[in-house]
C-alpha cells in the first residue's frame, strides 16, 4: 500500500497546485466568539453547577443535588428497589467507595468492580448488569456534557453496557463550556476520550425521539467532590 | 437496492406519486428544521461558529497533505496500522484482506457514509462474513434491502406500520407498530450480535492530525459498542475528515448536533486514539484506519469546488431544500442526495452519470444559508451545471432548445414573430386551456401566454415610467 500512500498525495500535492479563490476569511470570528462566551458563561461555581443542572434535564438526564456518599448510596439504593435492580457495576476509587456505603444500606444487592477479571467475562457480566456508578473525569456546564479520560478511569463498560447509570462529577471539574473543557484537560497524545451528554438515544422511527437506544436509558448525576 | 444518478427521473416520477413518502420527509424536515432553529437561537455566536469553522475546513484541505501525513505518523506512533486507498475496490479488499486473515466470521458496523459510498456491506456478505448495521436506521434500511434516504435519518421515508411489518417478517417477531416495542426488539438483538462479534468497523467524523485519534460523534452508543467491544476496530475515513488539533474540535461539536439533529451536543463522542487493550485493559487489540480518496483528490483540483470537500455531512442543506422536501433521497440515485449530494454526484461518479444531478435544485439559495461551515452549494451547483454542458453531457433535447432560442435571439425579427406567434394561437384553443408540452403537461398544466406578450408589456410599462 506504499505506492497507493504515494500515488494519493501526489495527486493532492498536483491539484493544491492551483491556488484557493475562495472568498476572504474572517480572521476576527474566533475573538468574537471568545467574547460572546464570556458574556453569557456563569461567572461562579455554583451558576455553572445550576447551568450544567438545567441543560442535563432537557436532554433527560437527571440531576440530583447530593454529595456525600452516604446520601448519594441512600438515593441509588432507592432507585434500584423501585425498579427491581439487583447487581451493580462500578468504575473508580469513588465509585467504589460509594458502592461499599450502597452495600451497607441494602447488603442484598450483588456489587461487581468492572475492572476486574479478563476483558471479555467482565464484558459478558456487565452486558447483563442493569446498573452502572461511575465517575467523570471533567464536565461542560454549557451543553451538559461529561468528559470520561480513559487513562484515569479503571472501565468504560459500566458506563455504556447499563441500562441505568450513576455518574460522579467533581463539581470543582465543571469548566464552563467545551472550549475550555478541550484547553483544560489537556489530554497526552494516545488519549482515549469520551464524551456524555444525557441517556442514549433515537428519533429513527418517525422521529419519535426514544431513550435507551443501545446505551443506557437514564443517566443520573450526581456532583460529588473527589 | 442498487440505484444510479441516471434514473434520477424516473425515481422522482415515483416519489410525486407517493403522498406516503411525500408526508414522512415533510414530517422528518419540518422536526428537524424546526429543532435545529431552537439551538441555533441559543447561541448567540453561530455566525461566527460558522465562519470559524470554514477557516479551520480551508486550512485543512489547502495543506491536506501535510495534515494527513502528520495524522498518519502520529496514529502509527500510536500503535495504529494506516492503510491507503485509492479508490473502493482498494479499501473493500483491504478490509476483507485483515478480516480473512484474523478469521473474522461477524461484523457490527456503526453508521458511515463513507463505508456506504464503496459498497462495503454487500461485498463483505457476498465474500461470506456476517455485517451487520446497528445504527437503528441504518439496520431498518439494511433489513429492507435498501440504502438510507437522508444522510442522518437513513429510514426517514418508512412509518411505523412499515418497520413494524418488516421486523415481523425479518425477524419473526409479532406485530407492533409501537416504536418503543421496536426498539427493544433491535436493540436485544444487536447485543448479542456486539457481544459476539469478531470487528468493529466506524466511519470517521473528524480526526485529529497532531493527536493521531479519531473522532466518532453518536447518540445510540451503537458506535461505543462497535469500536469499544470487538477485538478489532477498523475505522474508514474520507481524506478530507482531518482536523489540525483538538482545539478545533469544539467548533464542530457545537455545530454539527445542532445542524444535523438539533441537539445541543451529541450524546456520545468517542475520541480513539488507538487500540485501547493493552493500556487500559479493554477494548480491541488492533486497530486499523483507512484512508480512502476514492476521487477527492481529483475534487481538490478545481480551486472552488474544492469547498464541497468541507462537508461534514449534517444533512442540514437536505430539510431545507424544496427539491428534497418533494422527492425524499432514493431520488438521487446515489448514498449522496439533497444539495450537497447533487454537487457531490457529477463529482465522485463523473458528469456523464452525474448529468442530472447539478440540477436539481431551485437556487434559492437556502443551502448555503443553512450550511454551519458555509459551502456556496448554489454557486457550486451553477458550476457543475456548467460542466455538464461543456463536456457535452447535456441531453440533446436541451443542446437543440437552446440552439433554437440562441438562432432566434440573434434574428429580432423571428425573435419577435416567435414570441408573438404562440399567443396568437392560443387564441385558436378553448378559453383557460394552454398548449399541450408532451411530458411536462402530462401531470401539470402549462400557463396560457400572455395575450400582449412579454416585449409589448415591458415597453407598455415603459412608457407609463416615463
Amino acid at each position: 500500500m506504499t505506492a497507493s500512500r504515494e500515488i494519493i498525495l501526489d495527486a493532492i500535492r498536483s491539484s493544491l497546485k492551483v491556488p484557493s479563490n475562495l472568498p476572504q476569511i474572517d480572521e476576527e470570528a474566533d475573538q468574537r466568539i471568545r467574547k460572546s462566551l464570556q458574556s453569557i458563561t456563569p461567572r461562579d461555581a455554583a451558576g455553572r453547577l445550576k447551568q450544567f443542572a438545567e441543560e442535563l434535564e432537557k436532554i433527560s438526564g437527571e440531576f440530583v443535588p447530593l454529595g456525600a456518599e452516604t446520601e448519594i448510596a441512600g438515593h441509588i439504593a432507592g432507585v434500584m428497589k423501585e425498579n427491581g435492580y439487583s447487581e451493580l457495576a462500578f468504575s473508580g476509587e469513588r465509585a467504589k467507595s460509594v458502592a461499599r456505603r450502597l452495600a451497607e444500606l441494602s447488603p442484598e444487592t450483588g456489587l461487581v468492580d468492572g475492572a476486574e477479571g479478563n476483558f471479555e467475562q467482565r464484558r459478558d457480566r456487565i452486558a447483563r448488569i442493569p446498573v452502572g456508578l461511575v465517575e467523570a473525569s471533567w464536565a461542560a456546564a454549557d451543553v451538559a456534557s461529561l468528559a470520561v479520560i480513559c487513562d484515569e478511569v479503571p472501565s468504560l463498560l459500566p458506563h455504556y453496557l447499563t441500562e441505568c447509570v450513576f455518574v460522579l462529577m467533581n463539581p470543582k471539574k465543571l469548566l464552563a463550556n467545551l472550549f475550555e473543557l478541550f484547553e483544560k484537560m489537556t489530554p497526552s497524545n494516545g488519549t482515549n476520550i469520551v464524551l456524555v451528554a444525557g441517556p442514549s438515544r433515537t428519533a429513527d422511527i418517525e422521529k419519535i425521539l426514544i431513550l435507551g437506544a443501545h446505551g443506557p436509558k437514564r443517566l443520573i448525576v450526581f456532583p460529588a467532590e473527589f | 437496492m442498487e440505484l444510479t444518478p441516471l434514473k434520477t427521473k424516473k425515481y422522482i416520477h415515483k416519489a410525486l406519486l407517493d403522498p406516503q413518502l411525500k408526508a414522512a420527509v415533510d414530517k422528518a424536515t419540518q422536526t428537524s428544521l424546526s429543532k435545529r432553529q431552537d439551538k441555533v437561537d441559543r447561541i448567540p455566536y453561530w455566525e461566527d461558529l460558522r465562519l470559524k469553522a470554514n477557516a479551520i475546513k480551508r486550512e485543512v484541505i489547502e495543506n491536506l497533505d501535510t495534515y494527513l501525513t502528520q495524522f498518519e505518523q502520529q496514529a502509527r506512533a500510536n500503535g495504529v496500522h494506516v492503510h491507503w486507498a485509492q479508490d473502493g475496490e482498494q479499501a473493500r479488499n483491504i478490509i476483507l484482506d485483515l478480516a480473512r486473515k484474523r478469521d473474522v466470521k461477524s461484523i457490527v458496523k456503526s453508521k458511515s457514509l463513507t463505508t456506504e459510498e464503496i459498497h462495503l456491506n454487500d461485498f463483505l456478505i457476498e465474500n461470506g462474513i456476517e455485517t451487520l448495521e446497528t445504527d437503528l436506521g441504518e439496520y431498518i434500511v439494511q433489513l429492507m434491502g435498501q440504502i438510507p434516504s437522508h444522510l442522518t435519518a437513513p429510514a426517514l421515508h418508512l412509518t411505523r406500520v412499515e418497520i413494524g411489518k418488516l421486523f415481523q417478517e425479518k425477524l419473526g417477531i409479532p406485530y407492533s407498530e409501537d416504536p418503543d416495542e421496536l426498539l427493544a426488539v433491535a436493540r436485544r438483538t444487536l447485543r448479542d450480535k456486539f457481544l459476539n462479534a469478531d470487528m468493529g468497523i466506524s466511519g470517521v467524523n473528524f480526526a485529529i492530525a497532531s493527536a493521531g485519534s479519531v473522532c466518532v460523534i453518536e447518540n445510540e452508543a451503537n458506535a461505543r459498542l462497535t469500536v469499544g467491544l470487538p477485538k478489532i476496530h477498523v475505522a474508514v475515513m474520507g481524506l478530507e475528515k482531518v482536523l489540525p488539533d483538538l482545539n478545533a474540535l469544539p467548533y464542530f461539536l457545537r455545530l454539527l448536533p445542532a445542524s444535523a439533529t438539533g441537539q445541543m451536543a451529541s450524546v456520545y463522542v468517542n475520541l480513539i486514539a488507538g487500540p485501547s487493550r493493552a493500556k487500559y485493559g479493554e477494548g480491541p487489540e488492533e486497530m486499523h484506519v483507512v484512508l480512502l480518496d476514492n476521487g477527492r483528490s481529483k475534487i481538490l483540483a478545481d480551486p472552488q469546488l474544492r469547498e464541497t470537500l468541507f462537508c461534514i455531512r449534517c444533512g442540514a442543506c437536505l430539510n431545507v431544500c424544496p427539491i428534497y422536501q418533494q422527492v425524499g433521497g432514493h431520488a438521487y440515485g446515489w448514498v449522496y442526495m439533497g444539495p450537497i449530494g447533487a454537487t457531490l454526484i457529477p463529482q465522485y461518479l463523473g458528469e456523464k452519470e452525474g448529468h442530472i444531478s447539478p440540477f436539481l435544485s431551485s437556487l434559492c439559495g437556502a443551502c448555503h444559508e443553512i450550511c454551519p461551515v458555509r459551502i456556496n452549494l448554489p454557486h457550486h451547483l451553477l458550476k457543475l451545471r456548467n460542466r455538464v454542458v461543456e463536456t457535452g453531457n447535456s441531453p440533446w433535447f436541451w443542446v437543440l432548445g437552446i440552439r433554437a432560442w440562441a438562432f432566434l435571439a440573434k434574428r429580432p425579427g423571428l425573435y419577435r414573430f416567435a414570441t408573438w406567434f404562440p399567443g396568437k394561437m392560443q387564441q385558436l384553443l378553448p378559453r383557460e386551456t394552454a398548449f399541450p408540452a408532451p411530458g411536462y403537461t402530462r401531470k401539470r398544466a402549462l400557463a396560457r401566454f400572455d395575450r400582449l406578450g412579454f416585449r409589448k408589456r415591458f415597453m407598455a410599462e415603459d412608457k407609463v415610467k416615463g
